[in-house]
């Protein structure tokens, strides 16, 4: 009876107080409704008052650029996820609006299955400094992807990482950047244990003029990656023998973080890649900039971006660089072998490692132990440095390697038994500027000239090659106008559209072919009607060629180079001037490159067309005055139509 | 004849061994061949400015993905696998010198102290030819060698569980 009448109250009180409760949850939940809403739009309000979608950090996250025509601004990425606001890619104060709501949103917009407050995290972390989100009205959500990725990564500092030009391609001389994320405290820490950060573009493959067009158009789609840096230097100092200049940063852990959080959001983000400007360097200089918004990097490069100028940009900044080393290639290591072996030594060492000796060979045994490893462990280089750039390895490639490195083992010395490689003199950063102006005056036939030069980039034989690949040569764009006196006549004397030019000298380990290619408007000195007369006309000249070259002495260079050059214009008989050439010369200098000179000699024999056999032999030299000016004169005997004369000038070079 | 099938028979036996004992997961760097480099990488001169040459872009970093089978395995024990796989080569030869970069990012790897280093360097060069043994040797097949010769050295036995 009792329980009865107790459950008879339970049955009929339930309904009433099921009804409270679900009024009680219903006002709960508005209430909530109400708060999360207040704060958001109290956090906007305070945003907008502080103008943050206007600060450089804001417009570093998400890489906002001034447009190149009008005002505003557009966001670099192409991913269309990337922003929350529908006209977010061209409305930071939009994107920024959106982006708070978003991180008071736990089930709305995911990516990678994380919300907004996880994926976004650059964002989040940035925007909680400036506005201080208390963690009861905008709770932090755990964000365990994140966490992990950060405690893998043992952040310590940052690194930039600058991988060089390799033998025998010029163009590779613009070099790349990326960022180390230096693992663990200074002391005891293993580099090849950290993390690279790299911009690259998925080319799938292509090559030639569809490699150069889609890259130059931004066609090809550019991510950013991770990977671990022992696979950074397999890929760039042993596969494609880069020297690599690693330039240890300053930077504050709070920055660090950011920096950091920042590559988390970039997963996966595309941007079009430009192989101008929006290329690799580029967008280093974009993490930068969003570690170091006060910097401006990537505003100081509004026009195109050469890799080493970001390298000058960065480390010419007070304070951000810590330290600079060296890490040479596969390549260095072995040329710089070949200097310290003896003769007898070098040939053992190629042949060991072209397998016509034996690795236990006992001729070996007659050396002492360091000399014994020296010739073990280079040829090991040496082998495997040649196997690597080839196909796939033989069974018989495999025994050798294995054979040789066993003999090493039983060797008593522990090393390499040669001196390590000598860190060059100057680093990329401080080579010379890659623009160059120039004012001379000269002599072209008994006519009397002013000259004026200017080229944009980049580098060329008779520059200062501190700091730039020996034997590499890259022009473009390059102009020399003139003025002759006497007839008050202008012309272009040259303007070269592109030079490449690769002299890389023979020795006992690498025997590459030297080549070069150039093409360009040229006045050359005709005759005029069938006269005896030679007069300056316009041709564009076209000519390549392919050589070899070694080094005769110490920092000397000599070469031979065969080729074609063509000649088209109206002024020549058919329009054009065709013909095979072939020239030879002589590099030579100091080993301090206060001072160069260049002998040469070529000819070439125009079989087609306008025919004739033109000839020069003549001495060029350029004296470095400072780091940013030298001289350069030039003589040369010519001979073209059955006429000779003589050119001489003298010029002024600047560098900026 | 007879001896040939045994031993490879055998071979076949050890290989598919050591694939069980790594919780299935013959990837993370244990199965890599040494002796192998890299083929066809001259192709890729062409692409060098756009360095779109790491391959597939990732963010795969140790502590949980890029193709490693976590499971129940200690994560240090994995990082040594992975690392030993991917640089096996350069192992090799810093192993047959006695010294090297590769070589001493492996030692602090398995948590060897700066005052051990010598006896391992020692260790693996006096040694080369167990770790070593063939051109087909795996590096999961050196790191099984590693660990035994480790635990019968005096002073590098405390670092093998």
């Amino acid at each position: 009876m009792f329980a009865a009448g107790r459950a008879r109250v339970c049955a009929w009180g339930l309904r009433p107080a099921l009804l409270l409760i679900a009024l009680a949850g219903l006002v709960t939940a508005a209430a909530a409704q109400v708060a999360d809403s207040a704060y958001v739009d109290e956090l906007i309000a305070r945003a907008d008052a502080l103008h943050l979608a206007d600060d450089p950090a804001w417009r570093a996250l998400l890489h906002y650029e001034p447009r190149h025509f009008g005002s505003g601004a557009v966001s670099a990425v192409d991913s269309s996820w990337f922003f929350l606001a529908p006209d977010g890619k061209t409305d930071p104060r939009a994107e920024l609006h959106a982006t708070l709501r978003q991180f008071f949103v736990a089930d709305g917009w995911r990516r990678d299955g994380e919300p907004a407050q996880c994926a976004l995290r650059g964002r989040y972390l940035w925007l909680d400094r400036r506005l201080g989100f208390e963690p009861s009205r905008l709770p932090p959500t755990p964000c365990r992807q994140y966490d992990e990725f950060r405690g893998g990564l043992d952040a310590w500092g940052v690194t930039l990482i600058f991988p060089e030009a390799f033998m025998n391609n010029p163009s590779s001389m613009f070099g790349h950047t990326l960022l180390r994320i230096d693992a663990g405290p200074p002391s005891g820490r293993r580099n090849l244990l950290s993390y690279g950060v790299n911009f690259s573009a998925d080319t799938g493959g292509d090559g030639g003029v569809a490699f150069a067009w889609k890259g130059i158009t931004g066609s090809y789609r550019g991510r950013f990656g991770i990977h671990p840096y022992y696979d950074i230097v397999k890929e760039y100092a042993d596969w494609e023998s880069r020297d690599i200049w690693e330039y240890e940063l300053t930077l504050a852990p709070a920055n660090i973080d950011l920096l950091l959080a920042h590559v988390w959001e970039l997963r996966d983000v595309d941007f079009a890649y430009y192989f101008f400007d929006e290329n690799c360097s580029y967008q280093i200089l974009a993490l930068l900039d969003v570690a170091r918004p006060d910097l401006h990097l990537r505003e100081r490069f509004p026009a195109w971006v050469a890799p080493a100028d970001t390298v000058r940009a960065v480390v010419n900044e007070p304070g951000l660089l810590r330290a600079a080393s060296f890490r040479a290639s596969t390549a260095t290591q072995l040329r710089h072998a070949a200097r310290e072996l003896p003769a007898a030594q070098r040939q053992e060492v190629r042949d060991i490692a072209r397998g016509s000796e034996a690795p236990d060979d006992p001729r070996l045994a007659l050396l002492d132990a360091r000399e014994h490893a020296a010739v073990l462990g280079t040829a090991y280089d040496l082998f495997r440095y040649e196997e690597l750039t080839q196909r796939e390895t033989t069974p018989q490639e495999r025994h050798r390697a294995r054979s040789i490195l066993l003999a090493r083992s039983d060797v008593p010395f522990e090393g390499p038994g040669l001196p390590p490689v000598p860190q060059p003199a100057v680093r990329p950063d401080q080579g010379h500027p890659i623009a160059r102006a120039g004012l001379g005056a000269g002599v072209r036939d008994g006519r009397f000239y002013l000259e004026a030069r200017l080229r944009p980039g980049y580098h060329d034989l008779m520059d200062p090659s501190g700091g730039y690949t020996a034997g590499a040569q890259i022009d473009f764009f390059a102009l020399t106008a003139r003025w002759y006196t006497r007839d008050r006549e202008v012309r272009v004397h040259r303007f070269t559209v592109v030079d490449v030019t690769s002299v890389a000298p023979w020795d006992t380990f690498f025997q590459p072919i030297s080549w070069r290619v150039a093409t360009g408007v040229f006045s050359r000195l005709l005759p005029e009607n069938h006269g005896s007369d030679l007069k300056e006309r316009y041709v564009w000249r076209s000519a390549g060629g392919a050589g070899i070259a070694f080094e005769p002495w110490a920092h000397a260079l000599a070469y031979g180079f065969a080729g074609a050059t063509v000649d088209v214009g109206s002024a020549l008989t058919d329009d054009c001037a065709v013909g095979p050439g072939a020239e030879v010369g002589l590099f030579a200098g100091p080993q301090s490159d206060r001072w160069k000179t260049h002998l040469f000699a070529e000819v070439t024999r125009f079989a087609l067309g306008e025919e004739s056999t033109a000839a020069r032999a003549g001495l060029n030299a350029r004296l470095s005055l400072t780091a940013q000016q030298a001289l350069e004169a030039a003589i040369s005997g010519n001979r073209d139509f059955d006429r000779n004369w003589i050119e001489a000038g003298i010029t002024w070079l600047y560098y900026f | 004849m007879r001896k040939m099938v045994l031993l490879t028979a055998v071979g076949l036996m050890i290989n598919v061994g050591v694939a069980l004992a790594g919780d299935t997961d013959v990837g993370c760097g244990w199965g890599t061949l040494a002796f192998r480099g890299q083929s066809g990488v001259a192709a890729k001169v062409l692409a060098a400015t756009t360095n779109g040459l790491l391959g597939n872009q990732t963010f795969g970093i140790s502590s949980g993905t890029a193709g490693c089978n976590q499971g129940g395995t200690v994560k240090a024990e994995l990082q040594v696998q992975r690392y030993a796989g991917a640089n096996i080569d350069k192992l090799a030869s810093d192993m047959a010198a006695g010294q090297g970069e590769s070589l001493d990012t492996l030692a602090h790897l398995i948590g060897i102290r700066d005052a051990d280093q010598a006896a391992f360097f020692q260790l693996t060069k006096s040694h080369f030819n167990e770790l070593f043994p063939s051109d087909q040797v795996t590096a999961g097949e050196m790191l099984t060698t590693l660990k035994a010769l480790m635990a019968a050295d005096q002073h590098l036995a405390q670092y093998v569980s």
